[in-house]
């Protein structure tokens, strides 16, 4: 609705401003993303000193891969990140309450009120990134691959927003907070990697029931691989399924809200 | 003594943060091992070899294990409060107490490392138990460990006071701090084991505080050091500590004349 | 417009040993008891109505507002706000309430109060005319204009409530929550909020719970009063008439004329006459409590035995009264 894209423009105005105010702050988160960045590729280089193929990619291939990666981790950052970091705290101090009077959604304001100006910064870069390692390919796939894989990049970005806050939901239960980030943040390290190094069950949970490994890894198969209905449909099924379902929990979650008594 | 107080509370407050105790650290564990079983099972049967570096599949599986552990016990609870003290004028109160306000961190330090070594070592004897004691593993070894986790506590408690101190000047020091472990990671074989980089990078990085941290205690435990080898890591994370002790002071003594004791 | 029958909320909390012991006993099996917030709640409030909403900490007051406004699911009961059922959360029906916590922000914490205020035009899509008229009379009203452009947390407790008030009210809700609204703040500010919602009121005609710890709030604002004690509503009348019904006492201050009055200490009372209790002697002015009954009687003896140039007559303390009330044991009539 028209209405909740004026207010998104509101919150990015406000954002951009606040941003402004701590410079040094700004700064240096653009410089730790961007040595995350150098890490990432170093870590890459250093595994391919032992081995000429991981996954089914080569290392150029697997740099599109980390490049696709960190797009996706950069638009996580930039729209959801922040919003998502303090979610728990919202919940668990009441600061609730206020957008659960409102006539609008309380989810619309948590996920999205904070917009990284800083991240999209780094994303800039990440996209940079990405083209590099594709133009380090000796051949690149036609327009409609392109087009694709950039759709799912999205997509990918969006499946991470919706399993981070699915990770979180349970704090209207459990009121302690800190370990469902760690829980987050420590499953996103299988996101890291080419998702064909996992075998059995391992890998079947983490492409179905946690999509760890689809967000970043099923864009770049189709990329480097050419687009297969399978894997598309099977995208596609999983990211339909999330959203359902963490907007029914969601609901859950609200139902049992039991609102800090001033 | 007051010190020891502090030691006991903060023991009781950790105990206390019951989910976050346990889920917290299984989930690190789970994840960071499990990534890397599948990266390094990839890579050993693409090499079609036993053992690469010097480690075999197992082996390094086990290095795998000991890096969170580890660096738990180097990492404890470092100074992260430090910051957030002097944005809320927290620290005031410490200036008022009769003790040194790093012997009371420090205290608190050591209370949280020592959960983490017994974490440490329940689980060594849970893996001595499932797979046997590596080869390497002996109570020289132990000792070698033991001096190494000493070295590499104490050095990260100096750096990430000295980090802190920058909290007198600037707004945000959390990132800093996220940059410098990020890099510990890389350079202190927190995501690789040091064997595995080039020789230039493995000769310049044992010269550098990052391996201290992390490569160093566990080639110890592991028994991959020589005596030599051993003293001079011993060294090396010493004398990083007492540079970073020394910065710490000097930052102190500078910050404290601009602290304004503001807040709430 | 609001409608409560049978209202009750149960929490379950865990409790936890002192020590290092109990610490380490939580860590593998907790103990959970149970709070009754609301107990059977039935109240009904109309348009134009203050109801001043009274009770201790932990009476139930915050949790039977918050079900009200649809925060909380009730455990039991009904409800009907402006014809909702509140925890539906239908937007229609948050359009119309409003909600003011004092020991909470609403607003942005980061954000000047102008642009808070613009989010809530967007949220409540106020059409810009009349967003405008709103706005200006709220800020006059309040004196504060000078502050819009400056960050929340940088506002003083009392500039940031006004801005919470306007917050609040810019979309004109026809039923408005208000959870001790003047807490903390100096009697300037306490003052002229009073008159804010009173003036609100008069143009509005809105339903509205007040719950306050200062009586001053509940004198001034209310004519209805409710009171709470451990979930359940003790009393539901006019505030008038609690005093006049419960009061037992009634409090005499008689100013004397400088210069006549007996040189020796506290006067004692006639024999024969019920004795009255001496609140205050400082050799100007005499205060003394006497039962309701007695009242007139001992005006006149105060007026005939002493040199008086002032005699007032006044109601006990409503705050002496309802701390009275909730002492008792059992529901009061």
């Amino acid at each position: 609705m028209g209405r909740y894209l004026r207010l998104y423009g509101h919150f990015v105005r406000f954002s951009l401003s606040k941003a402004m105010e701590f410079r040094f702050d700004f700064f240096f988160r653009v410089f730790m993303d961007l040595a995350y960045y150098g890490i990432q590729i170093a870590f890459y280089n250093v595994v391919f000193l032992q081995t000429t193929a991981l996954g089914g990619w080569n290392r150029d291939q697997a740099l599109v891969f980390l490049g696709g990666y960190l797009v996706v981790d950069g638009i996580g950052m930039t729209f959801f990140s922040n919003n998502l970091w303090w979610l728990p705290n919202a919940v668990n101090h009441g600061d609730l309450d206020y957008y659960l009077v409102r006539p609008v959604s309380s989810l619309f304001f948590l996920t999205l009120r904070d917009f990284a100006a800083n991240s999209l910064i780094n994303l800039a870069f990440a996209l940079g990134i990405l083209v590099w390692a594709v133009l380090r390919l000796p051949q690149l796939p036609g327009p409609g691959t392109c087009a694709l894989y950039l759709v799912m990049i999205a997509a990918g970005a969006l499946l991470h927003g919706l399993l981070h806050l699915l990770l979180l939901i349970p704090v209207f239960w459990m009121h302690s907070a800190g370990s469902l980030h760690g829980i987050f943040y420590s499953f996103s390290r299988f996101m890291e990697r080419p998702d064909r190094i996992f075998t059995g069950w391992t890998r079947r949970v983490l492409v179905t029931v946690f999509p760890f490994c689809l967000m970043a890894s099923f864009p770049a198969r189709v990329f480097l691989e050419g687009p297969g209905w399978g894997i598309v449909l099977h995208f596609t099924a999983v990211l339909t399924a999330m959203f359902l379902f963490v907007a029914w929990f969601w609901g859950k979650g609200l139902r049992a809200y039991s609102s800090a008594s001033s | 003594m007051i010190a020891w107080r502090f030691y006991v509370n903060n023991l009781q407050r950790l105990v206390s943060y019951r989910a976050e105790f346990w889920i917290g650290f299984l989930g690190t564990l789970v994840s960071q091992i499990g990534v890397a079983y599948f990266l390094w099972k990839a890579i050993y049967q693409a090499r079609g070899v036993e053992s690469l570096r010097g480690y075999t599949f197992g082996g390094i599986m086990l290095y795998y294990l000991l890096v969170p552990l580890v660096e738990r016990v180097g990492h404890a609870q470092e100074m992260t409060g430090f910051s957030g003290e002097i944005y809320d004028g927290g620290l005031s109160r410490y200036l008022l107490y009769p003790v040194s306000y790093f012997r009371i961190k420090y205290a608190g330090n050591l209370a949280q490392a020592t959960v983490y070594l017994v974490q440490l070592v329940l689980i060594l004897v849970a893996y001595g138990f499932a797979f046997g004691m590596p080869s390497g593993f002996s109570p020289l070894s132990i000792l070698q460990g033991l001096a190494a986790l000493g070295a590499s506590l104490t050095l990260c408690f100096f750096l990430s006071a000295a980090l802190e101190m920058v909290a007198f000047w600037a707004d945000n020091v959390w990132s800093l701090w996220i940059l410098v472990r990020m890099t510990i990671s890389l350079l202190g074989g927190g995501m690789i084991p040091l064997a595995f980089f080039p020789g230039w990078a493995r000769a310049a990085l044992a010269w550098l505080p990052f391996g201290s941290l992390i490569d160093f205690p566990i080639r110890c435990l592991l028994g991959k050091m020589g005596c030599g080898e051993w003293m001079m890591g011993l060294a090396v994370a010493f004398a990083w500590a007492g540079a970073f002790g020394a910065a710490t002071a000097v930052l102190w003594r500078r910050g404290l004349k601009s602290y304004a004791g503001v807040g709430i | 417009m609001i409608k409560a029958r049978g209202l009750s909320k149960t929490f379950r909390v865990h409790k936890k040993e002192a020590g290092l012991k109990g610490s380490l006993r939580a860590l593998f099996a907790r103990e959970w008891t149970t709070v009754h917030a609301l107990k059977g709640v039935d109240l009904d409030v109309g348009a134009g109505e203050i109801v001043g909403l009274v009770g201790a900490n932990g009476a139930g007051k915050t949790t039977l507002v918050k079900a009200l406004s649809g925060i909380l699911y009730p455990s039991g009961g009904t409800a009907e706000v402006l014809g909702h059922v509140p925890w539906q959360r239908k937007n229609e029906f948050r359009r119309q309430i409003a909600l003011i916590m004092g020991q909470k922000a609403q607003l942005w914490w980061d954000l000047p109060a102008g642009d808070g205020f613009m989010l809530l035009r967007e949220i409540y899509q106020v059409p810009k005319d009349r967003f405008r008229a709103n706005l200006d009379a709220l800020v006059e009203a309040l004196q504060i204009r000078d502050k819009l452009g400056i960050q929340i947390r940088r506002l003083s407790l009392g500039e940031r409530m006004k801005m919470e008030l306007i917050a609040a009210l810019l979309h004109q809700p026809k039923v408005v929550f208000l959870d001790e609204p003047t807490i903390g703040l100096d009697l300037a500010a306490q003052r002229a909020i009073r008159n804010f919602i009173l003036e609100y009121r008069r143009r509005e005609n809105p339903a509205m719970i007040l719950t306050s710890h200062y009586m001053e709030d509940i004198e001034r604002l209310c004519e209805r009063i409710v009171l709470m004690r451990d979930g359940e509503l003790v009393y539901d009348g006019p505030r008038v008439k609690l005093v006049s019904a419960y009061a037992s006492h009634k409090v005499l201050t008689a100013h004397l004329r400088v210069g006549e009055t007996p040189a020796d200490g506290p006067p004692r009372p006639e024999a024969g006459r019920a004795p009255g209790e001496i609140l205050e002697w400082n050799g100007t002015q005499l205060k003394v409590k006497v039962d309701r009954a007695d009242a007139a009687a001992a005006a006149s003896h105060l007026l005939q035995t002493y040199p008086v140039a002032d005699l007032s007559i006044e109601e006990e303390d409503i705050g002496t009264v309802i701390e009275a009330m909730l002492g008792k044991k059992g529901a009061v009539a």
